[in-house]
């Protein structure tokens, strides 16, 4: 004891302070346990199905008991006639939305940053965040109504305004449908999405863009050198998420968007990886091959993490 | 300070203490009934197993609760006993239900309770692979035994139907809508009554004349009184292009079942059918003339209510017996007092090609009716369950099932056997539908008792009582019907997952996905093109050898019910 002690470098924490000083946050740390629970029962222990993919499992088989096939599933997946097209569809739509939705609401949130009137701003913020809370269920309902051919809104404005002559009939294209999902995906979740950045403006000290006044920049100047700088550190972080997330190309979207895609006309271009497996797993009841797939996008999205983190790096952020 | 903490950490224990509750079991749900038969329920269960040789013998008038559940997560629930009806089978068998069924994802969920032992006493499912399944499992009890000692399923279910039901030669199965002579009748060519006036009543005799019909609706009467668009010709909406196909193909002589067609004693894909491409092409020369809507193939079934109600379309395929449920026709006579809907008489499927009535197949109807109830394995007394749900199978129980039981709505029946009826069905409000418990309890009802009973009753009313779904069902639809089981079981002979499985789920979806475009190729080549681009896709990829399998179980079903449909046209 006096040894230690003695050998202890002056400064450095006692050892059994670890100790005293968790005994002595025990009500903090009881507060954490509950979401260390949550996580191990929902996140941790159904990894386990994993198992699924490498077995042929069976109505009746205890999961994660079944016969061992190896990487068979994975096989079939490569090979099926419709994986490409379901690749293609999971890439390009979140390739899309990582283009066009990640920085709208970096941009929105700056352009509010600069009005001036401080109750049109909490108005415009406000109608912008309302559409995140309806859920996608009652959103489709909506979207069928105000994009339908027989008297929609926006079909009645465009022939009206004399753009086009016919009404456009956005969900029976299949072609437009990508343009449909980005568009309806950013309506519902810009404002939303723009609420960190808001935050993280918000805490940006006023002394700065008074000192860069007294150099001489101008509203842009102030905009890029300071207001986009200082939140950087958050871009980063939430780029780092997104990248992470970007093969969850939005089931409850896509679904309800074509009807439980029963859209005969849209599924070429609807058809993304967890619609594939829901339809394959749930309605054909290959549950192994479903597992196989799903895999299959996690690995792909947690080595996209892994990327995206090593990109942030380079530029001096990095979430861990 | 020390306050706050000691708060905090009240808190916290609450949290933990909540999440915990939330990890455990629900309560039982028959919290709803009396604490005094529950009591009763669990001596009965130690009277039973002290008894276990003979139980239904020792328990026959003891109090018996048990779980049944019902597969399907839209399934709608309603306590046992509340209404009239369930309370006077309730107090009649001593027995009450504690009903279940899944929230939502039923496959996963009956995998947990297979994997997990955990069945229910009664299960109303499918047939099918996951049923097969747990007969293969040992789950289910043969009711063989149980038949013995109650005649009511074999009273009441055709003993060809019973062979069908079995499994490994077992019977486990209480059929759901099963049925000895074909009756009722669903689909139908229908037309709105104001705008056939407006096109001066033309004959709808043949196909010819449907199209006619709806050219001239086209042309003449582009807008309805209300000044909306009209539509010429619609069809249920289901998400694919399959009710244009069944109705075009039916009108050229075809039989149609799922994506399948007869073809020269095999069982294939219908693209394959000459026929079937004639009436394609047909209907895609309907579409290329703008007499289908634009929107036919994306609308909801409630888009389609929708211009149903408003009057909107003029000619219509249609279940017209959704009257029943989605009211289309009784809310579009309350708006439009002067309107309607009809079926297109003298035939609901009117003939094209010169063909005659008599070539054209009406639906057909198989004795097996809809689903199956078994009990399982995990049921005390599985006799108490079967006398119960095969007392539903019979013209007594059919009787209450739609009335309600003796003493509420009739008392006496008259010599033919039928309720004499206080109020008609028609005056009857839904409050008092829904506390007599009519037509709810069908758990499983039986197809030839509910439709003869009900033409019955329903004919005895003067004709402005009458039900139009019901009057049309007796009229038109059941002397045309027909009665085949050459096509039960023939999609649960191919293992979804076996190769032959999933070239079929491949190929099947294709032809989902590829037939609309057919229908609306913008020129007859391109039609041609996208159709022979289906019969190559399904070629590439393996469907001959699911075509085999099928072909195969046809005709193992043909030699079971003697000639295939074709043979016995009238």
């Amino acid at each position: 004891m006096t040894e230690q002690i003695m050998s202890r470098k002056p400064g450095a924490p006692l050892k059994r302070n670890h100790l005293q000083e968790f005994i002595g946050q025990m009500d903090l740390q009881i507060l954490v346990i509950p979401s260390i629970i949550h996580i191990i029962i929902f996140a941790y222990i159904p990894m386990y199905g994993i198992l699924m993919a490498f077995q042929e499992f069976q109505l009746g088989d205890f999961p994660g008991l079944s016969e061992w096939v190896g990487f068979k599933h994975f096989g079939l997946l490569f090979n099926a006639p419709d994986f490409t097209r379901v690749l293609r569809n999971t890439v390009v739509i979140s390739a899309l939305k990582l283009v066009i939705n990640f920085p709208i609401p970096i941009i929105f949130a700056i352009l509010l940053n600069e009005i001036q009137g401080k109750r049109f701003k909490r108005s415009v913020q406000t109608i912008s965040y309302l559409p995140h809370f309806i859920s996608w269920v009652v959103g489709a309902t909506l979207l069928f109504d105000f994009f339908a051919v027989d008297n929609g809104a926006v079909n009645s404005a465009l022939v009206g305004l004399g753009f086009i002559e016919r009404p456009i009939h956005f969900f029976g294209e299949g072609k437009l449908f990508w343009g449909m999902l980005v568009g309806t995906d950013l309506w519902k979740e810009v404002g939303w999405n723009s609420i960190i950045y808001i935050a993280a403006i918000t805490s940006i000290d006023a002394e700065m863009y008074e000192a860069a006044e007294i150099d001489g920049a101008g509203r842009f100047a102030k905009m890029w050198h300071i207001t986009v700088a200082t939140i950087r550190p958050t871009i980063v972080l939430l780029f780092i998420f997104t990248v992470g997330g970007l093969l969850n190309a939005n089931f409850d979207q896509i679904m309800l968007l074509t009807n439980q895609m029963q859209n005969a006309q849209l599924r070429s271009y609807a058809d993304v990886i967890d619609t594939y497996v829901y339809r394959v797993g749930i309605r054909d009841t290959r549950f192994s091959y479903a597992a196989a797939a799903g895999l299959f996008k996690s690995i792909i999205n947690f080595g996209l993490l892994l990327g995206a983190n090593k990109v942030a790096a380079k530029f001096g952020e990095e979430a861990f | 300070m020390k306050k706050t903490r000691l708060l905090s950490l009240l808190l916290a224990v609450l949290m933990i203490a909540s999440i915990l509750a939330s990890c455990g079991t629900a309560a039982p749900a028959a919290s709803s009934e009396p604490a005094a038969s529950s009591a009763a329920a669990e001596s009965s269960v130690a009277a039973e197993s002290s008894a276990a040789a003979e139980p239904s013998a020792a328990a026959e008038l003891e109090p018996y609760t048990f779980t049944h559940y019902f597969n399907y997560d839209w399934w709608g629930l309603k306590p046992w006993g509340v209404d009239a009806t369930s309370k006077y089978w309730q107090e009649k068998f001593n027995i009450t239900v504690d009903f279940q069924k899944p929230d939502s994802d039923a496959a996963a969920k009956l995998n947990v309770m297979i994997s997990a032992g955990d069945l229910p006493d009664s299960i109303m499912m499918d047939r099918g692979v996951d049923n097969a399944k747990l007969a293969e499992l040992g789950l289910l009890v043969d009711l063989a035994p149980l038949m013995e000692k109650n005649p009511n399923l074999k009273d009441n279910v055709a003993e060809n139907t019973r062979e069908q039901l079995k499994l490994g030669g077992k019977l486990y199965a209480i059929p759901n809508w099963s049925r000895i002579g074909p009756t009722g009748g669903n689909d139908s060519w229908i037309y709105n009554g104001r705008l056939y006036a407006a096109a001066g009543s033309p004959a709808l005799n043949t196909f010819e004349d449907l199209y006619a019909y709806a050219t001239k609706i086209k042309k003449d009467v582009p807008k309805n009184n209300e000044g909306l668009t009209t539509y010429p010709v619609m069809f249920a909406s289901d998400g694919t292009a399959h009710p244009v196909a069944r109705s075009f193909f039916r009108s050229f002589g075809g039989v149609l079942d799922g994506w399948y067609s007869l073809q020269n004693g095999a069982y294939k894909l219908a693209v394959r059918d000459a026929t079937f491409k004639a009436a394609t092409m047909e209907a895609n020369k309907w579409w290329r003339e703008g007499l289908l809507s634009e929107t036919q193939f994306t609308d909801t079934g409630d888009q389609i209510v929708e211009k149903l109600v408003a009057g909107r379309i003029a000619l219509a395929y249609y279940d017209f017996s959704q009257n029943e449920n989605n009211k289309f026709r009784t809310i579009l006579k309350e708006t439009f007092p002067d309107d309607t809907y009809e079926v297109v008489s003298p035939y609901p499927y009117p003939p094209a090609n010169g063909l005659t009535k008599d070539q054209i197949f009406a639906d057909i109807k198989t004795s097996i009716g809809w689903n199956v109830t078994c009990i399982t394995t995990s049921a005390k007394d599985p006799q108490r369950i079967y006398d119960l749900w095969s007392y539903l199978l019979t013209q007594e129980a059919c009787i209450e099932q739609m009335y309600g039981p003796k003493g509420n709505n009739w008392d006496t029946l008259d010599d033919k056997g039928l309720p004499v009826l206080k109020k008609a069905e028609s005056e009857l409000t839904s409050e008092e539908i829904d506390a007599l418990g009519a037509w709810f309890w069908m758990i499983p009802g039986q197809s030839d008792h509910v439709d003869m009973t009900k033409f019955a009753v329903n004919a005895a009313q003067p004709a402005e009582k009458q039900n139009w779904v019901i009057t049309n069902q007796a009229n038109v639809f059941t002397p045309i019907m027909f009665m085949d089981d050459e096509f039960i079981g023939i999609a649960d002979s191919v293992d979804p997952k076996s190769d032959t499985g999933i070239a079929r789920a491949l190929v099947e979806d294709f032809v989902k996905a590829e037939y609309p475009k057919v229908i609306m190729a913008k020129t007859a080549e391109e039609a041609e093109a996208l159709y022979q681009g289906i019969i190559d896709f399904a070629d590439k990829n393996g469907m001959e050898a699911v075509e085999t399998a099928y072909t195969e179980k046809w005709k193992a079903n043909v030699a079971v019910v003697g000639s295939p449909i074709t043979d016995r046209m009238k």
